[in-house]
Parts: C-alpha cells; structure tokens; sequence
C-alpha cells in the first residue's frame, strides 16, 4: 500500500517540485532582495497547491493527474484486502506529507543555494523557522484537502472546493493568520500559529479518517 | 446457523438514497459448497457481496461470514482475511506490473499459496513484467482470480467472474475453479448471469429479486422437485389466476393462451385444478432447467 500511494502521488510532487526549482534557478543573478518577494510567494503557493491536489485524490479516486475520474475502480479490489480503511487512508496521507516535506526541503534548499540574497539576509536558524511554518500551512491544506475527499465523490469538485477556501483563507485581508505564521520568522506568535495549524491539520485529517471508515464505498 | 455454514444473512436491507437495494435478504452459504447468486440486473447481488466484505454497511438486519459480524470493522478485517474476491469490474491498480500485483497481495497473506501462484500463472500465461493498464479483460479477469485464489482463502466470492470473457478464456477460467473447488474444497459463492455455467460449477443456488431471495435450494434437489407445466387453454385465462395460491406453485405465467407454472413438488393437484377450472386444450409436465426457474421466478414477480 506505500507503494501505491507514492507511485499515484509521486509525479504530482515531481511537477511542483520542477517548477520551484526552476523558479529558484532563475534567481541565480537576482540582485539581493529581489528574492523575497519570489520566496514569500513562490513557496507556500507550491507547497500548499501540491498538498491540496496529493490529499484530495483521497481513497476512492485514481491519480492527482487525472481530475475528472471520480471513483477508482480499482477500489473494490482494495477494500477487498484485509486492511483497516484507517490504515488506508492514513498510509496515503504518511506518504502524501513526506512527499510535501521533501518539496519544501529541497525547495528551501535550491533557494539557498541558487539566490544570493537568501544567504546574506537568512540564518541558518530563520530559515528552518519558515520551512516549519510553510510546511503547517500545507498541513492545514494537506487536511482540509483529505477531509473534502472523504465526503465528496468527484475529484474536481474537491479542488472546486479548496479553491474557493484558498482565495478566502489566503486572499482575504483579514485572514492574517496565515500571514503571521509565514511572516513571523521565529516570533511567539509564529510558534504558537505553527502549533494552532498542526493541532487543526490532524484534527481535519482524524475527521477524514473517521469519515471513510463510516462511509459506504 | 449451524457451525457448517460460512455465510449467513437474515433479513438484510440496504437502501441507496431512496431506492431499495436490498429489502430482507436471507441467504445461507454452507461451508464446501458452490453457491450460485442468481438475478436480473439491479436485484441487489452485488450490493449483498459488498455488505459481505464490508464495502458498504447494513441499514438493517444481521449478517455473519465464518460467524464474524459484517458491519463491524474488526470482524471485516477477519473476514477478508479469509476470503479471495474477484469484482465484476476486475479493476486491479493500472500501473502496477502482474509482478507487482502479486507481491502486494502476498504480502498481506500469511496463507499465500506460493504452489498455486506457480501453477496459474503458468496455465493463465501471464507476463509479469506486463503492467495491468496493458492487459485485456480476459488476462485481467485471469489476473483477479490469481490473486483471489493464492490468499490462501477458505471463501471465494466471484461477481460475474466470466462476464465480458471469450468461450477460450471462460472455459479456462470455469476449469480452474472447478478443480479447486475439487482439490481444497472451497466455499464459493459466484454471481453470474450465465445461467448454464452456473448449472456447471454450482451445486446449490440463490434467486434474488428486488432485494429478496426468492428461491434458496440445492440444484440436484432443484431438478428432482420442480417441474414445468405448460398448459394450453382453450377459452380465456381467468380461471389460472386461481393457480397462483395453488400448494407449491412457485411461478405463474400467461403468454397469450399459454400458461406456465413452475410446481414444487407433485404437479398431479395443481394439474387436476388445471382440468377442472381451466378448460385446458392440453396440459404437458416437463422437467424444469435452471433457465427455467430463473425466468419464471423473477418474471412472474414481473406480472404480479
């Protein structure tokens, strides 16, 4: 069942990461500064679009690259084998949220090492504090995402539905919590919206998991 | 129940929206038996094979697969361990190799049949590099009934395991389960349409329609009890209707002049009812086939 997950996430997480990597190598001659602005977009974009589209494929539906398959087929046959559908769902998530450590990871990475100005202006320290507080905005994403898998039936209706909480949550003026969280850099109050964000993300995730187990499939 | 029935279900319901599904099904599968799950689309086979393995859950009623709870989560688990599947659609995960398959469900099977693996992959010629979004119906199907019968399984539940299948690849597939049936006597529990394979492979059957059994027998007893009477009238046929609530008339149905019943039991009554109500031009008892049964079971619900 790892396997499985990872090889129906793998490319989404493949794609995401491609396109961060290339926006980081275009910074190689940026004076400095001129990354920030790429940074504090560029990384929590990828890392929570690629969270919301590896969660919401979910356990009835194929692949994150084929929007318009409802159910798997395939399904029956796994819900045939003699395996709890929590260890099911929870197994896709496990590797659904190594594969968004790894983007953000290498995607930090490549920016440290291509843009210039992240080296002079970061610490080693700051930067770690902004991979945290990225990767527990993705959670919230990666668990809203899942929870919405395990109530509605379509794929397309679950990125329908995230991409009208996401213009709220991250374009809404007065959503600034996000905001904190990415913005604070190692402040208390980053911490604490780090701590608030993963509290919610698993709270969303357990919501799913107890949804598919009731759920007639 | 008795300790010798693996699959036991009493009054079991199960609406999808609105529409019933399932409206009091009972059914008893009993160990070593080949049991036959017969019905006309939308009967509700294959949501009862999905309450079964714990796909879907009861609204009502109780169900028991090797005395374990269908609708509990722990009891399902048990269940599954113990039962190979073969679904109507034989979807296996479409970038996976045969090899890759196979190593997935073995993994999970303390019970896998390493021998077995052996001899169907040599007899179903399948390639294991060969990734299963390649692989046509048939090898699918052959694919599915590999990984179902090497778990180790005391139960196979099979829906529709030949549908979609040349007369070449159902044969090997119908062999196949017949010698292991034969071999490591297994309990099945097949849902098919094809009505003479069933006759081939089951010993026993189930008829359901609209979500209820409507005939639950062994297919010799079947043969030796029910017979088909055809009965021609000469003036019009209101008198049959009267033969409906003859003793062991399972099925009535009227084309035109002709009547046919399917009695269980002796027909000498319901013939002598015949005679005297019914002014019949000529009456002719014949044994009944499966087919048979099957028509007149689920059209006579049809008529009534």
């Amino acid at each position: 069942m790892w396997r499985k997950a990872w090889v129906e996430t793998r490319w989404w997480i493949a794609l995401m990461l491609m396109l961060d990597l290339g926006i980081a190598s275009l910074l190689i001659d940026s004076p400095a500064g001129a990354w920030h602005g790429l940074l504090d977009g560029a990384v929590p974009l990828g890392a929570v679009v690629n969270a919301i589209m590896v969660a919401g494929t979910g356990l009835g539906t194929r692949t994150s690259y084929r929007p318009l398959v409802a159910i798997d087929p395939s399904m029956l046959f796994t819900l045939s084998l003699p395996i709890t559908r929590r260890r099911l769902v929870l197994t896709r998530v496990v590797v659904g949220l190594l594969g968004m450590t790894a983007l953000i990871t290498l995607t930090l990475l490549a920016y440290r090492i291509f843009a210039p100005g992240v080296r002079e202006t970061a610490s080693i320290a700051a930067y770690f504090g902004y991979g945290v507080a990225v990767w527990s905005v993705a959670a919230v994403g990666f668990g809203l995402s899942t929870l919405l898998s395990a109530w509605l039936d379509q794929l397309w209706q679950v990125y329908a539905t995230m991409a009208v909480m996401f213009g709220v949550l991250f374009g809404w003026p007065a959503a600034r919590f996000w905001g904190a969280i990415l913005n604070g850099e190692g402040s208390r109050g980053t911490v604490i919206g780090v701590v608030l964000a993963l509290t919610l993300a698993g709270l969303l995730i357990e919501g799913a998991v107890r949804s598919v187990e009731r759920r007639d499939l | 129940m008795s300790d010798a029935d693996v699959i036991v279900l009493r009054e079991l319901s199960k609406r999808h929206g609105t529409v019933p599904a399932l409206d009091g099904l009972s059914l008893t599968v009993p160990q070593g038996s080949v049991t036959g799950l017969l019905g006309p689309n939308g009967a509700g086979k294959t949501t009862a094979i999905k309450l079964l393995l714990g796909m879907a859950r009861p609204d009502g009623g109780t169900g028991l697969v090797f005395g374990q709870r269908i609708d509990a989560e722990a009891d399902s688990v048990r269940i599954r361990q113990r039962t190979g599947y073969v679904s109507e659609t034989k979807d296996l995960y479409p970038h996976f190799t045969v090899d890759q398959m196979v190593h997935l469900t073995r993994g999970l099977y303390s019970t896998w049949r390493s021998d077995l693996e052996r001899r169907l992959r040599g007899s179903f010629a399948l390639r294991p590099d060969a990734k299963v979004s390649t692989l046509s119906k048939g090898m699918r199907t052959k694919l599915s009934l590999l990984l179902a019968c090497c778990r180790g399984a005391d139960l196979l539940v099979l829906d529709e395991p030949t549908d979609g299948l040349d007369p070449v690849a159902a044969e090997l597939v119908l062999e196949t389960l017949i010698g292991l049936v034969a071999q490591d006597g297994l309990t099945v529990l097949v849902s098919s349409h094809q009505l003479t394979e069933v006759e081939r492979v089951a010993d026993r059957v189930v008829i359901v329609d609209r979500g209820q059994a409507c005939l639950e027998a062994g297919l010799d007893d079947l043969r030796m009890r029910v017979r088909m009477v055809r009965i021609v009238l000469e003036g019009d046929g209101s008198a049959v209707a009267g033969l409906r609530s003859e003793p062991g008339v399972l099925a009535v149905n009227q084309a035109g002049r002709v009547v046919t019943l399917l009695v269980d039991g002796s027909a000498e009554l319901v013939i002598d009812r015949a005679r005297r109500f019914a002014s019949p031009a000529s009456i002719e008892t014949l044994p009944a086939t499966l087919r048979d049964l099957f028509l007149g079971l689920t059209r006579s619900a049809d008529v009534a």
